[in-house]
């Protein structure tokens, strides 16, 4: 019993990770007023980087760098084309997912000749804690995560900065009368919501599971928007959110893998072959409830997802 | 012959819009390939490859034509989904999932009624539905429908691939679903000496009601006026919320109709691990913008879509280059067709620096 | 010993690249602890002259000096480092904020690390010393506008402000609030601060400044002590002649016990962001045959009147009943179709720009033009959008043409005329000659007339109170969401109509 405990405890605080540093970034990214649905994308380019550096220096930790330079590239591209070209902020979005994928292949069949997946690099170390005969495993970069997030927290609410920041996405036109370089703001915060998260998409090959696979990143981009939302904006509230929405993911793995050790009776037996399928989309399903559960009582900022045009 | 003066009359008091658009639509993808090699040469592939890339998209990605018009077929209707919910300012990610459930639907009632007429209808049905699920969660939840297409278009995935593997497998071909029966999948016609296949002309038909209700009907009317003006919309008594209920019925429909059109007409079983269907959806956003968000704008740019998979496809074959070159392409398309005003934009650059 | 002027404007000519000259040749100064009024009517340079001393353009010709030193604007920002502040109509505040972390804001870039409680003290000490206290912790669009005005004052005054530019201050504050106002401004003198006061109202420029400096087509053509000049002289300097200080039109009887009743609100109550817009239980009626005049002061809930009628807003209690029938719970499309029309305030709202003549007429005239199908009867659609640019003097060669590519005057037509084809019971009419040129508006009056000469009944609602009174049969004033006086127009005195727009009778 405890061994399970552990074990799903272990698990989704691996799975709530990429989650968190998403979900962390985009709510810097949204409290100044630009939405960014293209994270998906930055995700795979994230992990896709980190597998090619990570294997050609050997070096996680400078994987992890460039990763993360990677996403700022992108997050500040995608911030100059909302902010000051005024572009569809979705559209790009769903572009940057698109044409994610088509770059990952081509790199992955430029290094290593496969369509599929990369074999295992390096990792880094992760931190074991025994608990009665099972092992907690926490990695560096949660522990990580979990401070940029409540950092974070404290720069929106607590912070000169953060005022300023906010007031970019509540109301930009007095925003900028007060002295604040709106446009620049939402270019810099883009950014760095990118940069979060191509150290997610990095976290997922170097700290998780070792490799980079071409589904690996899996929708946890859109989960992390969901979250964003689920959290009321709140960094601190996104911790909990992504350790729920992580466990829903654990939750799934732990399940279909139970399944294989128990006995069952005759009519649940698909459940240890074609139904393991249905173990995959419970997570999805349940993140989508909890959603529409939650969405009532949130507080959007007000000129989220407006270009700001100056008169 | 007065349809057609009173359509020159109509674009000619737009001649300047259109220009604008066909312009737009020639920077984006002159930038999508140019932005393409960049990246290759970034890759470490050479400039040749690239170059020769490039040309075998181009010499073999439109030459066979039947091919072309197939493909595209559920390209046009999945851009269609797409294209009438953005009208009212929603984005229909859906598409794929209702894809899925389109085609899957179809199927079961093909096998087991033969017809495949009523196997589109209760395909384009199932899309339908679930378009309509996505926008009640936005319209009367607030859930935003990105998110909500997402992750339904993930779960489905799930649920199909165990709904077809226990329940629809074929008993004799591993990895594979029953097969539509004979009578109800759709004949390949032979118009002036060209194979079409039937499927095509439903898209075609398709498309065209899209576009009579998109112009002449009040329903088409509002839609276009909401999109443009909202309080317009609403000083005229036309209801949004009614409205983006209506775009997504009627899109996710059209969606839908594309996967049993697909399944009809082209692949007849489904995989089990649906890679038949995969992908349309997506491919129909970048259609649905490239055609600038025309009913029968989206049946060119399906077309030159289409090409480019087909080419990728050949590049594959050829060079051995991943097909997901195409998609590139198609990424940095729609990514670029999200700058409005591009063409205005330079032009103010320009004057700037002249000054 | 002689006092010099804290700021000086010299030799200021201002002219935009189309060849308007908008200020040619104005030298003002300004001293410590005055009270500066600028006086003028539209189009005399009042605005171009205050956003060149803020910075925001730059004059053609002319020097600006502050405390006897020659400075240059690039921007806002300049003009800020020196002292000035500028107030405008439309604040700038973050409205989700509190007014204290709106100061806070504003003050973070001018020292970027000063703390939030640095902040509270300043502000508190500040509200100590002029003698008054106004809510900072709570949220800004919760707050009237008369409190709202008062925190941009504040945050002027905190940041440093040495000259207060005030830009027709009073538009938006009920009478009792701009004696509130004139009380501040007094105190700010106290507090070495000076204030400039731009108005095109006499009265209250004769009430609250020191001096008066007035602009007639982009020069000064007067200069004043403002206790040693009376109201007439300045209207005369205004205006370059001798101006009739109130206009009426010849007073038309009519006899309400005949007429039939076309329109009933009763004890409408509905709910909007601003608690002063919010309609409290509120009761009109509009008879058949007539122009009913709405009077008051933007922001008292009259397009909240307006869209409760039309239907874009439910009303939390009360009926609406038109011709005996209530129309309480239709759908906007139904209460077009019975015969209310509606003319919005803001051409973009009205009209779609990137469509045709044709189909904007079609956009409130669907419900002719439409079969039973859904499917629009081109015929009908094309002899109405004909009859339109007819009727209503629409230049424009063909339906066919994009309404943007129209000037404002012929869009103004088109707005008007798709809803007068109708021959509505109901027309309400909000703002219709705002932004007009002198032609279209007597054109777009004299359709509203002619109207009510053919039976149909106009519910004007407006802020210019000459056109209310040249034009209503009947008149309405509106303060906080409620009807607070009506009669016939003979029977509003200035006074009346003054102290009714602010609540005060």
């Amino acid at each position: 019993m405890i061994e399970d405990i552990v074990t799903l405890i272990s698990l989704s605080l691996t799975t709530m990770t990429p989650l968190l540093l998403a979900s962390t970034g985009e709510i810097l990214t949204e409290k100044s007023g630009i939405v960014n649905i293209g994270l998906e994308g930055i995700m795979v380019l994230g992990a896709i980087t980190s597998a090619v550096v990570s294997n050609i220096t050997g070096n996680p930790y400078v994987a992890i760098l460039v990763a993360m330079f990677i996403g700022l590239s992108i997050g500040l591209v995608m911030g100059y084309l909302s902010a000051y070209l005024h572009a569809n902020q979705i559209v790009i979005g769903i572009g940057i997912n698109g044409l994610a994928i088509g770059i990952a292949t081509l790199i992955l069949y430029r290094v290593w000749g496969e369509y599929g997946g990369t074999p295992t690099v390096s990792k880094i170390m992760e931190i074991q804690v025994w608990i009665a005969s099972t092992i907690l495993s926490i990695k560096p970069i949660t522990i990580g995560a979990v401070i940029v997030s409540i950092t974070s927290w404290y720069i929106l609410e607590k912070t000169n900065l953060g005022l300023r920041i906010r007031a970019c996405g509540e109301n930009p036109h007095a925003a900028e009368a007060m002295g604040i370089d709106v446009n620049l703001y939402r270019l810099t915060l883009t950014g760095i919501g990118g940069l979060y998260t191509g150290l997610a998409g990095a976290f997922m090959v170097v700290n998780w599971v070792g490799f980079f696979s071409r589904e690996m990143v899996a929708g946890r981009g859109f989960v992390a928007l969901a979250n964003v939302a689920f959290s009321n904006w709140n960094p601190l509230l996104a911790i909990l959110g992504a350790f729920i929405f992580g466990f829903f993911e654990a939750f799934a793995t732990f399940l279909s893998l139970k399944v294989q050790q128990f006995p069952l009776p005759e009519y649940l037996s698909f459940l240890r072959t074609t139904g393991q399928n249905l173990f995959g989309a419970f997570p999805y399903i349940a993140t989508l409830l909890t959603v529409i559960v939650i969405m009532k009582k949130v507080r959007i900022p007000r000129a989220l997802g407006k270009p700001y045009v100056k008169e | 012959m007065n349809l057609i003066c009173k359509l020159i009359e109509d674009i000619k008091s737009r001649k300047r819009d259109y220009l604008l658009n066909i312009l737009e639509i020639s920077i984006s993808i002159t930038i999508s390939l140019v932005i393409t090699i960049l990246l290759m040469v970034f890759m470490r592939y050479s400039v040749e490859t690239a170059l020769s890339a490039y040309s075998i998209l181009f010499s073999h990605g439109f030459t066979n034509i039947p091919y072309l018009l197939t493909r595209s077929t559920p390209l046009i209707l999945t851009a269609l989904a797409f294209l009438l919910p953005s009208l009212t300012g929603l984005f229909n990610i859906g598409g794929e999932g209702q894809f899925y459930l389109g085609a899957i639907t179809s199927l079961v009632i093909a096998y087991y009624t033969g017809s495949a007429i009523l196997a589109i209808i209760t395909g384009g049905l199932a899309g339908g539905f679930l378009g309509l699920l996505l926008a009640i969660l936005r319209v009367y939840k607030n859930v935003n429908e990105v998110v909500s297409a997402v992750m339904i278009n993930r779960a489905l995935y799930y649920i199909l691939i165990f709904i077809i593997s226990t329940y629809l497998a074929d008993p004799i071909i591993p990895h594979q679903s029953i097969s539509v029966p004979r009578s109800a999948t759709l004949p390949i016609m032979h118009i002036h000496g060209l194979r079409v296949n039937c499927g095509f002309i439903v898209a075609l038909l398709m498309s065209m009601c899209v576009a009579y209700i998109y112009y002449k009907t009040n329903l088409g009317f509002a839609l276009r006026a909401s999109g443009l003006n909202p309080k317009a919309a609403a000083l005229a008594g036309f209801n949004i919320k009614r409205l983006m209920l209506i775009s997504f019925i009627i899109g996710g429909g059209m969606a839908g109709m594309g996967g049993a059109v697909h399944v009809l007409s082209v692949i007849h079983n489904i995989d089990v691990m649906l890679i038949g269907l995969y992908g349309y959806g997506f491919l129909g956003i970048g259609a649905s913008l490239l055609g600038r968000n025309n009913p029968l704008g989206v049946i060119f740019s399906s077309l030159f879509i289409s090409g480019l998979i087909i080419g990728g496809q050949w590049i594959e074959v050829r060079l051995g280059l991943p097909h997901q070159l195409a998609d590139l392409i198609v990424g940095i398309i729609i990514v670029s067709l999200a700058i409005p005003f591009s063409y205005h934009y330079i032009k103010l650059t320009l004057k700037r620096y002249r000054r | 010993m002689e006092i010099r002027p804290v700021a000086r404007l010299e030799n200021i000519v201002k002219v935009y690249p189309d060849g308007v000259k908008a200020l040619d040749g104005v030298s003002l100064e300004v001293y410590p602890s005055e009270i500066l009024g600028i006086l003028g009517e539209n189009g005399a340079g009042k605005t171009t002259l205050m956003r060149i001393f803020y910075g925001e353009i730059k004059p053609t010709h002319g020097r600006i000096y502050i405390n006897d030193k020659q400075v240059y604007f690039n921007g806002p920002w300049d003009a800020i480092r020196h002292g000035i502040r500028m107030i405008y109509q439309q604040f700038s505040m973050v409205e989700t904020f509190t007014g204290l972390e709106n100061i806070h804001l504003f003050l973070t870039s001018m020292e970027k690390n000063i703390s939030f409680k640095e902040t509270e003290k300043r502000v508190k000490e500040l509200l100590k010393s002029l003698g008054f206290n106004i809510p900072i912790n709570e949220p800004v669009e919760d707050l009237p506008i008369g409190i709202q005005q008062k925190l941009e004052i504040v945050k002027a005054l905190v940041s440093g402000a040495k000259i207060l530019i005030l830009d027709e201050p009073t538009s938006l504050l009920n009478p009792l609030e701009v004696m509130d106002l004139f009380k501040l401004i007094k105190r700010l003198k106290e507090n070495r601060v000076s204030v400039i006061f731009i108005s095109h109202k006499l009265r209250e420029v004769k009430g609250v400044t020191d001096r008066v400096v007035v602009l007639r087509k982009g020069k000064v053509v007067g200069e004043a002590k403002t206790s040693e000049i009376d109201e007439a002289s300045l209207a005369r300097m205004m205006i370059g002649n001798e101006v009739v200080l109130s206009s009426r039109r010849v007073e038309k009887i009519s006899i309400q016990g005949e007429k039939s009743r076309v329109l009933i609100l009763e004890n409408i109550v509905v709910k909007s962001d601003r608690e002063q817009s919010s309609l409290k239980d509120l009761s009109l009626v509009l008879f058949k045959g007539e122009i009913l005049g709405v009077a008051g002061i933007q922001g008292n809930g009259q397009i909240e009147l307006a869209e409760v009628i039309l239907g874009l807003r439910k009303p939390v209690k009360g009926r609406i009943i038109l011709e005996g029938e209530d129309i309480t719970n239709l759908p906007v499309s139904e209460r077009l179709k019975k015969g209310i029309a509606y003319i919005p305030d803001s051409r973009r709202h009205g009209l779609v720009l990137d469509m045709d003549i044709l189909e904007n007429v079609l956009l409130t005239n669907h419900m002719q033009a439409v079969n039973r199908f859904g499917i629009i009867m081109t015929r009908t659609i094309n002899n109405l959008a004909n009859k339109v640019i007819k009727e209503y003097n629409v230049i424009a060669s063909s339906p066919k043409i994009l309404v943007k590519h129209l000037s404002g005057g012929n869009q103004q037509r088109v707005l008007v005329g798709r809803e007068l084809v109708k021959n509505p019971k109901v027309l309400i009419a909000l703002e219709p000659t705002q932004g007009l040129d002198v032609g279209s508006t007597h054109y777009v009056r004299n359709l509203l007339i002619n109207h009510k000469l053919l039976g149909g009944s106009v519910l004007l609602i407006s802020s210019d109170l000459e056109e209310l009174l040249s034009l209503s049969d009947r008149l309405a004033i509106i303060y906080c969401g409620k009807i607070v006086a009506e009669g016939l127009p003979s029977e509003f005195s200035i006074e009346k109509l003054g102290l009714c727009m602010g609540g005060s009778c």
